[in-house]
């Protein structure tokens, strides 16, 4: 747009003469400004607009992941610690859930292909599995993990074990959806940005 | 005591409180470093029961005889941990005389009535229910503030049992803020224990 009306204006200069003079150049000068002023404006707009809905697109995948319960109040909690200083408080924890779960869940891999099944054992990893799913919020994979241990409460093996494969699903799902969400919500950057008035 | 009171006080200056937490959880050590950084405590984090009395020089390995007792305010421990429990923990810190009159605080996901019973007769100061909350931690860092101002009044096993008076009145606060959704199966107030003692001597 702005590579036509310079063009355009450049028709109306005539080396020989100075530029103000020309009326032809001046109310394309005039045309140049208000197209290009114009265009700032709305391009200005619709970063903003894209920034506001790139947090609300946040917003969304984050009330979903309350709504279906896979997260609870704990995780809100969570978010009220993070300040300028530690932005990325929650994504630190999470991680480290990540790392603490990988060991905790092949550890409860091996302990389940002993026979006979050690139940204190089992019921003793979970315990500590259930604890950082609570202190993350991961309600749904905290609900799996009680009823695994109410499983090894009763000695009952292949209730451990259905309700193990179980809490991999919830798990996986609960992973992936969480990657999803720090993903867009790093793309979708601090809110005061897009807020602010400029 | 000289020696206890020494270890009491927050560092002159600072108004920090030095809180030491002990927890085996990666995750929940990292939480609980953040709740108490947030409530201007000056934080150390240590895995276990016995790197924590390590920490605190209990382990018998220094000799107490120009060893410089590190300073700490508040102890906050979780109760499960491989190794030395929270409780058990609790005990050995309430058996040293450097270290017995240092409040500590003892954390559990369960909600144990006979656990809570008896870390509180042991001499906890309060017993929290995980996930731990910014609320909680800054009631509890308040609490002890509040108590370094009226140090003086040596809590002990007896008060627990004496009628109710105006010595009680910390007392109870601290019963009373055990914090769960089920508080209704915990009666908050030093009547709890003296209706106990009752019922046993029928």
């Amino acid at each position: 747009m702005c590579v036509c009306v310079s063009v355009e204006l450049r028709c109306y200069i005539n080396p020989s003469t100075p530029c103000h003079t020309t009326p032809h150049c001046t109310i394309s000068f005039a045309i140049l400004t208000t197209i290009q002023t114009s265009f700032l404006f709305f391009l200005s707009h619709f970063l903003i607009m894209d920034k506001i809905h790139s947090h609300r697109q946040v917003a969304v995948i984050k009330h979903s992941l309350f709504d279906q319960g896979y997260l609870d109040e704990q995780f809100i909690q969570l978010e009220e610690l993070q300040d300028d200083a530690n932005p990325n408080f929650v994504e630190e924890i999470v991680t480290l859930y990540y790392r603490d779960s990988s060991r905790l869940i092949s550890n409860l891999d091996h302990t389940l292909e002993r026979n006979p099944l050690d139940f204190n054992k089992l019921d003793t990893i979970m315990h500590q599995f259930k604890g950082s799913s609570s202190s993350i919020g991961a309600k749904k994979v905290k609900a799996e993990c009680t009823l695994f241990r109410e499983y090894c409460r009763t000695r009952n093996g292949e209730g451990c074990r259905k309700s193990f494969q179980q809490m991999k699903k919830e798990y996986a799902i609960l992973r992936k959806k969480l990657e999803t969400y720090f993903q867009m919500a790093r793309q979708a950057g601090p809110k005061e940005t897009a807020l602010r008035p400029k | 005591m000289a020696a206890a009171s020494d270890v009491f006080m927050p560092e002159v200056g600072s108004g920090k409180l030095h809180v030491l937490a002990v927890d085996d959880s990666h995750v929940d050590r990292k939480v609980i470093e953040r709740l108490l950084k947030i409530s201007s405590c000056k934080v150390t984090v240590v895995e276990s029961g016995s790197r924590a009395l390590q920490y605190l020089g209990l382990d018998g390995e220094k000799s107490s005889i120009g060893f410089d007792s590190v300073k700490v305010n508040l102890i906050m421990t979780d109760y499960s941990m491989p190794g030395m429990t929270g409780y058990e923990l609790l005990k050995k810190i309430k058996e040293s005389s450097v270290f017995r009159e240092v409040p500590v605080v003892v954390m559990s996901s369960e909600n144990i009535l006979t656990r809570i019973d008896s870390c509180l007769e042991e001499g906890a100061e309060e017993f929290l229910l995980k996930p731990v909350k910014l609320s909680d931690v800054k009631r509890v860092t308040d609490f002890i503030m509040k108590g370094e101002g009226k140090k003086g009044h040596k809590r002990s096993r007896s008060d627990d049992y004496s009628p109710p008076s105006s010595s009680s009145s910390s007392i109870s606060t601290a019963f009373s803020s055990v914090s769960h959704p089920c508080d209704l199966s915990l009666p908050a107030s030093p009547s709890a224990l003296l209706s106990k003692k009752t019922r046993l001597s029928i």
